[in-house]
Order: structure tokens, then sequence, then C-alpha cells
């Protein structure tokens, strides 16, 4: 039975277990049954329509169809239609038109994730081999249709240049290995390019988006050198906005096929919000091995790579579920590791799989039975990725979510409908962040062998326009791109500059880690948890940037202190109340590790480290938006709390950051952090920053929502059901780390702030947006060397020349 | 802490130099800067710039230029590493130089003719009754970016501001030396106003590298 009835044996075993609290229950959407055009009224070449008709003999969706009608009538185009809709034959099947029309032309296929490539390079070659011309030249063109990543070796990439003819590649590789050298090995790909496929295209956002967008705009520059014009086609189950999204990444207008016309066959699917005494993590290890027991395949969504292993860690014999068919799914495992799970779930070997969001995405992972996200999704994206992975091809599929214990879970735990009824959130991309655009421009000039007069500018944005004209002055733009003999090998796409750590484990490449969770999660002596093992952490080789482990059997776990500097480096922007301000500044970060606790599974703690080891710090300069006390409320706060009063900042911090998705709309907990910091008038300034170098305008919408957040957090403290003045981690204390809270004094802190911000700011003051760098944006020429210096400049960068007074 | 009470006085002292332009490295006047300029440069929080020097071999020779002057008693000069000290003490002086052990485990500096010579570290063992100015030899420029990591024994190490902090402490004495930073990265390719915040400057006067030298010599 419980094969073909997933959401009925999901329901039974709901009910049967006792702490489980329904706190939502969906009707089930029902399935549909599609609606077809038949080959014959497509455009597509002939040979095409003949050979799918075998494999699909009702035809194509009917969005499916209009899609392929738009593309292959050089209309750039967006499919956004729901997860299993047949997205990706909306963009093979112009590519292989392409060749069949011309057998000299060429497509680009772009996929955020090197895994979702392989799956997708399998399902491309599988529709060019229903074309016997193209199934017949790929026997005598090995290379025809390749993928070209970090994985392809030397001996074939040069073999995959001269003969590719449909490139499968990711943004990374676009722009290291590929634009590049454009006119050195890849003349011919983009010569006759006819084609370029972004997939998942809701996965380039914040700050890797803001790359991805330049180095779409360097393609078409370099398109244009070559003489070509290619069509770009996007597809995404989960945008809000698609058309709007797809011409800030690449600066053109698209046509949309979006969900209204979505006609593909769906699966009947039931969604249930659970709640539970028991922690989340302990519920939906329950609920997924019963599951399992049950003889349903599950795919388990845990909130974080840790959490994921841990799972494992705490299975039981009882559980009877053998370890071949578990598995944990998540960044930093081995390509072949992932390989294995990935063909593990395809042919039902594992049956349950601990994820984080990283298979999330369209990777075509068999026939699941149920998911079960542990802790709610932090985006609205992701939650519907996640919900995409069952009910597939027709088949029924159950969701379960689990909400976790952190403020915004807890809100959307007594306000469930609210979290399904949210539309998707805005997609944020920023190109015009100056250092992306400036590493960008420097990168295509190069590209041009030089030529900076050859870089068509508006091509690369508006800022790229105002960086000429600074450049053209003989103005400096503070960073060193235009200096460098290797611009492209400058710019890290993924984490702006930050390299892998590799783990070694008895001279064994296990996996990576980068420096972000380097310091959370591999310090020296640490227990780092890996594909259900335990290793502790020997060594950290800086130098060889290597993480050196040793197997260990353990069940304890380490817990890193980590301690922040936030020093405010200038503002953009303020509104100034009589107790209060609000503004947005520019904030230079720096995380440094203090100690590594190491806890027995009790919570006894077993051992300590105070320094442990040479630890790297993890530096960031972004922007931020600071909620200011000024010292009236400073006064009061100190009078009424006492010694309590230290307390009153950091859970309020917590609070307020743990709710700020509720005003700008779900988002990803990676993209922000918060902190509080004494400025320099000795105020204290609860800050939310962006972690993406440079900011990308996520925090900055608290500018104008600050009242509203600040009300929403006085709710969460009031209506918590914890009792004692600590509170809990649903309202005031942090999970990660063990530090002191008070819910009185946040309620008064925050109390004070909501007076503070009642009445009408009496100064609004915001900066020219071209000048960033300080508190004033005027400008001055230096007598002594002509060059344009800023006006708060006491010496010329450019000659030393004191601008007050002349010296010999 | 070595304190090296015994040297003389040089008001006379005048350092030669071709003003430059950072970023195109125009040429802006030739200049002599006398002791006063140096200490108004010095008030001013500005320091010297003289990079794009061609290879070590040449800051060495050019070591020993300076050294010859009778102005360089009142210089000190930092160079970025041990190693670099040593062999400076190796191929320029073998024979006149002298250690000053302050720990067995290694050396202070040496003297070449006029010019005391240390690294950087040594600076913080260092005292001098008049100081006019410190060369800091950095070929590949990077002292200024070795701040805040943890020793083995737990403390902090930072050599940009053991520089400062040597400045400073003369500062506080009466004297006003002027920091002259030599390496062989050109001044554009490198972020000038980051290093000079880092050794606690306002900015930089950038001069051509060749051209420096005392009038004396």
């Amino acid at each position: 039975m419980s094969k073909k009835f997933p959401i009925a044996t999901t329901a039974k075993v709901l009910s049967a277990m006792k702490d489980a609290r329904i706190i939502l229950d969906c009707p089930a959407s029902e399935a549909t049954n599609g609606e077809y055009v038949g080959f014959d009224d497509s455009s597509l070449h002939l040979s095409i329509r003949n050979g799918l008709k075998r494999k699909f003999p009702n035809g194509l969706f009917t969005h499916q169809h209009q899609a392929i009608e738009h593309v292959l009538a050089g209309r750039h185009t967006v499919t956004s239609t729901r997860t299993s809709s047949g997205k990706s034959m909306t963009f093979a099947l112009p590519a292989i038109d392409s060749i069949c029309e011309d057998p000299q032309s060429t497509a680009l296929f772009l996929y955020p994730q090197k895994a979702l490539a392989n799956d997708q390079f399998q399902k491309l070659i599988e529709f060019a081999s229903l074309v016997p011309s193209l199934a017949d030249a790929i026997k005598s063109n090995q290379e025809l249709v390749s993928r070209y990543d970090g994985n392809t070796g030397g001996e074939d990439r040069r073999r995959i240049r001269d003969n590719v003819q449909l490139l499968v590649t990711n943004p990374d590789m676009l722009h290291l290995g590929i634009l590049q050298h454009h006119g050195t090995n890849w003349g011919r790909f983009f010569g006759n390019l006819k084609l370029v496929a972004i997939d998942e295209c809701h996965d380039y956002r914040g700050a890797f988006g803001s790359h991805v967008a330049m180095v779409l705009r360097r393609l078409r520059e370099i398109c244009r050198i070559h003489g070509s014009d290619p069509v770009f086609t996007a597809s995404s189950a989960t945008i809000a906005d698609p058309q709007q999204h797809l011409q800030n990444l690449t600066g053109l207008k698209f046509e949309l096929v979006g969900p209204h016309l979505d006609r593909s066959r769906q699966g009947r699917r039931k969604v249930w919000m659970v709640g539970s005494e028991a922690h989340h993590h302990d519920f939906g290890r329950q609920l997924a091995v019963r599951l399992v027991q049950a003889g349903l395949r599950v795919l388990a969504f845990c909130p974080s790579r840790v959490a994921a292993e841990e799972m494992i860690d705490r299975m039981r014999v009882s559980d009877a579920i053998p370890k071949d068919q578990l598995a944990v799914y998540r960044a930093g495992l081995s390509i072949t590791q992932r390989a294995e799970i990935e063909r593990g779930l395809q042919s039902g070997a594992k049956r349950l799989v601990f994820s984080t969001n990283a298979l999330e995405l369209g990777i075509d992972i068999g026939h699941l039975d149920v998911v079960i996200c542990i802790g709610l999704p932090s985006t609205m994206m992701s939650l519907w990725q996640r919900v995409g992975r069952v009910a597939r091809g027709g088949r029924e599929g159950a969701i379960v979510l689990l909400p976790g214990n952190s403020p915004i879970d807890s809100y959307y735990s007594q306000r469930p409908a609210e979290l399904l009824s949210r539309e998707n959130e805005p997609i944020a991309i920023n190109i015009n962040n100056e250092k992306i655009v400036c590493q960008h421009y420097a990168c295509a000039i190069d590209e041009q062998g030089s030529q900076e007069d050859s870089v068509n500018v508006e091509t690369l944005g508006p800022m790229a326009v105002k960086i000429r004209e600074r450049r053209k002055r003989g103005e400096s733009c503070g960073f060193d791109d235009f200096v460098s003999n290797d611009p492209h090998g400058a710019v890290n796409l993924r984490s702006n500059g930050d390299h892998n750590y590799r783990l070694l484990c008895d001279g064994k490449e296990i996996g990576e880690i980068g420096t972000y969770h380097l310091l959370r999660e591999t310090p020296r002596n640490a227990i780092y948890r890996h594909g259900g093992r335990a290793y502790r952490v020997q060594a950290i080789v800086r130098g060889e940037r290597i993480v050196r482990l040793a197997e260990e059997r353990t069940r304890n776990r380490t817990i890193p202190f980590i301690q922040k500097n936030i020093l405010l480096r200038g503002l953009l922007k303020r509104m100034s109340f009589t107790d209060a301000d609000v503004s947005v500044g520019k904030l230079e970060i720096t995380e440094y590790l203090e100690s590594l606790t190491e806890k027995d599974p009790s919570g006894q703690t077993r051992n300590g480290w105070s320094r442990p080891g040479v630890m790297p710090t993890h530096r960031l300069r972004t922007e931020g938006t600071l909620v200011v006390l000024k010292k009236p409320i400073i006064s009061t706060l100190n009078r009424r709390l006492g010694n309590r009063y230290p307390l009153a900042a950091p859970s309020a911090e917590r609070l307020i950051a743990g709710l700020f998705p509720t005003v700008a709309g779900p988002c990803d907990p990676q993209d922000y952090s918060s902190g509080v910091l004494v400025t320099g008038e000795r105020d204290v300034a609860i800050s939310l920053y962006d972690t993406a170098s440079g900011g990308i305008g996520l925090t900055e919408t608290l500018f104008h929502n600050a009242n509203d957040l600040i009300m929403k957090a006085i709710d969460r403290v009031r209506t918590c059901k914890c009792e004692t003045d600590q509170g809990c981690i649903r309202c005031v204390v942090n999970p990660h780390q063990e530090a002191e809270s008070s819910k009185e004094a946040a309620l008064l802190l925050l109390q004070s702030l909501k007076t503070a911000l009642a009445s009408p700011p009496a100064e609004l003051w915001i900066t020219d947006g071209e000048e960033s760098h300080g508190l004033n944006p005027s400008t001055r020429d230096c007598p002594e060397c002509n060059r344009r210096v800023p006006g708060e400049s006491r010496f010329c960068l450019n000659c030393g020349h004191n601008l007050e007074k002349s010296h010999g | 802490m070595v304190s090296l009470v015994g040297r003389a006085k040089q008001d006379a002292a005048s350092l030669h130099l071709l003003k430059v332009t950072r970023d195109d490295e125009r040429i802006i006047r030739e200049l002599e800067l006398s002791l006063t300029q140096l200490r108004q440069l010095a008030d001013d929080n500005l320091g010297i710039f003289a990079g794009g020097l061609e290879q070590t071999g040449m800051m060495e020779r050019q070591l020993v230029t300076f050294a010859k002057s009778a102005s360089a008693r009142t210089w000190i000069a930092a160079v970025s590493s041990k190693k670099l000290l040593a062999d400076l003490q190796l191929r320029l002086n073998d024979e006149e130089s002298y250690n000053v052990n302050i720990r067995s485990k290694g050396t202070t500096g040496f003297v070449i003719d006029n010019l005391f010579v240390t690294t950087v570290e040594g600076l913080r063992r260092t005292k001098f009754e008049q100081l006019d100015g410190g060369f800091l030899y950095d070929p590949i420029c990077h002292i200024h970016k070795a701040r805040n990591f943890q020793r083995f024994d737990g403390n902090n190490h930072d050599r940009p501001q053991i520089v400062a902090n040597f400045l400073s402490l003369h500062r506080q004495r009466g004297n006003s030396p002027v920091l002259c930073l030599m390496t062989r990265k050109a001044a554009k390719s490198v972020s000038t106003s980051a290093i000079a915040n880092a050794y606690m400057q306002e900015g930089w006067w950038f001069a051509y590298p060749r051209s420096l030298r005392f009038t004396d010599t």
C-alpha cells in the first residue's frame, strides 16, 4: 500500500506519533493530466519532430511548445513553470534544432551546480540521440555534446574546445576558463553561438548573482566581437518577477512563459506543518525513520550540514535501517561521494537521505515519496524547490514541514497560512556594486586585449560607465583590479576571493571547506563530521590551504565561540530622531575564534580550549543598517536594568536578526548577519549587515522598516511561552553560542526604541550615491598634480601634496 | 633595549629625491629636503614611498651608499626579515659589522659604516637619542599585511604596529622621524593608502627610488 499511497501512509504515521501536533493540514492538490500540442504544429526541424514522436506520442506540453516557439523566433525567453514540468526541453530542443539547421552552430548551457550540470548533460545526450542525424554526428564526434568544468581533465579540454557544439558548463568556468581565452581557443565556438541557456536562474542571486550578471554581460561583449548574437533562454520553477530578474541578469528584455501557462502533468501532493514538544531535529529523525519503516523513500532537508551529519550520528540499531540505505548529502563531499548518493537515490538503493539545500535544485533524484523539512526553509524559493522533489512524473507525494526553534520559525508556526500564502521573494542582485563591477570591468578590458576603449561599457551597466568616466579623469577606483596581471584569477564568483581548504585524512582528500565554515566547523581540535563519520582536526596548514584530520570514534561534539568586531567606516544614510538614529553605513567585520568547547551527548563539558591554535580570521567589508541608541536611552536602560544592562542589546539583536525576514521577505540566513557595536560617540548600535562583500542592499530594507520590525520583536517576546527571564531559543537565546540573555532587558530596550522612533525624524540625510567612500561627497583638484581628490583629504593621494598648506 | 646614545647630531643633513606622482610616475620636482623640512613632513604624518626598485641587489647597493653618509648616523634601516638581514650582513659588511646580541637566539642588528640596520622586530629593542628617519626595506611590500596574527605564546603580533610604535616612541622623546618605505613594488601596483593607514601615516610623498641619497655622501 505504502509505495502507491505516500499521502495516506504519511497521514497514518503522523497520527500514530503521540507528540505530533498538526499545525497545518492543507487539502491535497489534485493531480493534473497535462495539455499537449502535437509535433505537427511545432516549428522544430522535421528530423527532431520525427525523432521525438516515438518517445513523446502526445507531443509537447502547451507551455513547452510556446517557450520553444518564442526561442525559435529569436526572442529571449524565460520559462517559469512548476518543478517537473519539462523545462529542460525548452532549451535543449531549440539548441538541437539550431544544429539541424546549421551544422556549425553552437549552444551554451549554464548550470549553477556541477551536480545539476551532470544530470542535465545526460538528458541532453538523450534528447540529441533521438535525432538520427545528430546521433550519427555524436558517434563520429565524441565531443559534440560536452561538459567543461573544473573536473574536466587537461587532455580532454583541448579536444572539447576544438569540437564541442553543445557545451554544458557553469558560470565559474565560463568566467575563468572560457571568456578569458576567447580569442585563442574559443573563436569557433563564439562565432557560431546561437543559444545561451540559463537553468535554475533563481540561484543567481545575492553576490553570486551580481557576479554572474557581469559575466553574462561580458559574454555578450565577446559574442559582439566574434559577430554572433545568441538568443538567451532561461528557466526556474520558483521565481518572483522572472522577466525583471533576467533583465537584471543579462541586460536584455525577455518574453515570459509563466505559471499561468503551465499545463504540465503533476501528481497529487499534500503538505502538513507539524509541531512537537520534542526538539525538531529528534522529531524529524523519528518521523523519517518511521516513514522508511513503512516502506517509503524519504528525503529529509536539514538546516545545516552539521545538523545533517548529526542525524546519521543519532541513528540507533533499533531504527532497523541498514547503513547502506542511509546517506548525508551536502556541500563539501567529494565528487565521487556525491555521485554515489545520486545514483543510490535514482536506483532506490538509498531510502533515507539527510540533505542540506544542496539537493534542492532540479536534479532528477528518482521517485521519492516524502520530503521532510526539518526547520522551515529560509526562502519561499527554497520551500517550493523542496516541495518539487516529490510528486514528479504524475506520482503522488507528501511534504512535512517541521518548524524549528528560531524566532522566525516560531512566528510562522503560529501563522502557518501566512507562510504558504507568501509570494516568492524578489531576487536581489546588485549590478551597481562598485567592487564587483570594477573586477569585471578589468576582466573585460583584459578580454579586449587591454584596449579599454574597445569595451562597450553600456553593456556592462551604469556603474561601468561611471567607472570609465572616473578613470578618464585619472581618478582611482579604490581597488587594485586594473593593475593586476590576472584580473580573472582575482575574481571568485562564489565567495569574493576566498579559496577553499582541502580536507585531508591520512593523506587522502575527503572533501573541501570554505573559510567561512572553516572558522566554525574545523578549528584545531574540533570534531568534524563528514559523510556520517567523525574526525578530529589535527592541524590547519594555512600556506597550503589544508585541514589535516584524523578519524575518531566519538559521539561528542565541539562548539566554537566566535567573537566579532564591527567597525563603522562611514555613513551613507541617516534618519535622526531625538533619542535614536537609523543609519545605513559601510562596515568592516572581523570574526575570530575565542574558544572551543567539547561536550558529550548528555551536554557535559569534556574539554575546552581557550585559544585553539592559530585560526585565520574572517574579514568582511560590507554595508549594513544600524539602529543607534543615543545616550538618554542608554542612561535610562542602565538605571532601570542595573547589572542586566549589558544583556539588553545582544538579546534585542538576536530577536531583530531572527525576525528580519518578516519585513525583508524570506531570505537566506547566510545572506545577512548581525552584531552590536559602540559608535565613536559612545552610542550603542544594533547592526544588521549583508554577508556579501561590498553589500547587496538586503539589510538596507531595515532602514525604512525599523519600526515595523521592532513592533514584531516586542510581540514575539510578549507572546513567547517561556517562563524565565533568560528566555528560550524561540525568543532571545542564541542557539549557537552560550551567552546570557534577558527577555525583560530586551523588551525594555525595544519599547524605548519604539517610543524613540514613533515621532517623525528630525533629520534625513543621504549621500550622493556616486560618492560612497566617506561622509563628504565633494571633491577638489590637487594644485600639484591636478588629480581629483576627495574633499575631506588633507593630502593628495597621488603626490602627497598637503592640500591645507605647502611643504618645501 | 639597544640604546645608541653616542651618535652625533647632524643638523645639516639633507635628503635628495625626485618627487613623482603615484599613478603615472611623472616627475613633479627635484628636492633637497633639509632637516627642518623632513621634520615638518614627519609632523604632518607623511612618509616617503620609494617604490619600483628593480631588484633586491640594487636595494643593497643603495643601503651602502646611505650608510657612507654621516647623516646616516641619525637614521635607522629596518628590513622585512631575518633572512634578509643575515644576507645583508654576509654580503655587504662581513668584516666590519658587529652583532648586537640581545638574546642568544638571534641578531638584533648590525652597523654598516654609519647606518644601523635591524629587522622590524628589532625596532622594539632599539632606541635612539636623536632619530631623523627610518628606511623600511620591504622588497615584496608585505610587512603592512602582517597584522594581528597570534604567536605560539598566544600574544598578538602586529608588524606595522611595531614600526608605528617605534616612530611614536621617538616622537615622544622630541624627535620627528620620517618613514621612508623602499620596495620593489611600484606605488601604483599596491594600495598605498591602506599601507599608509597601517603605518599610521596620513599619506605619502612618492619618490623615484634611485634618486634617494644624502647630500653629504
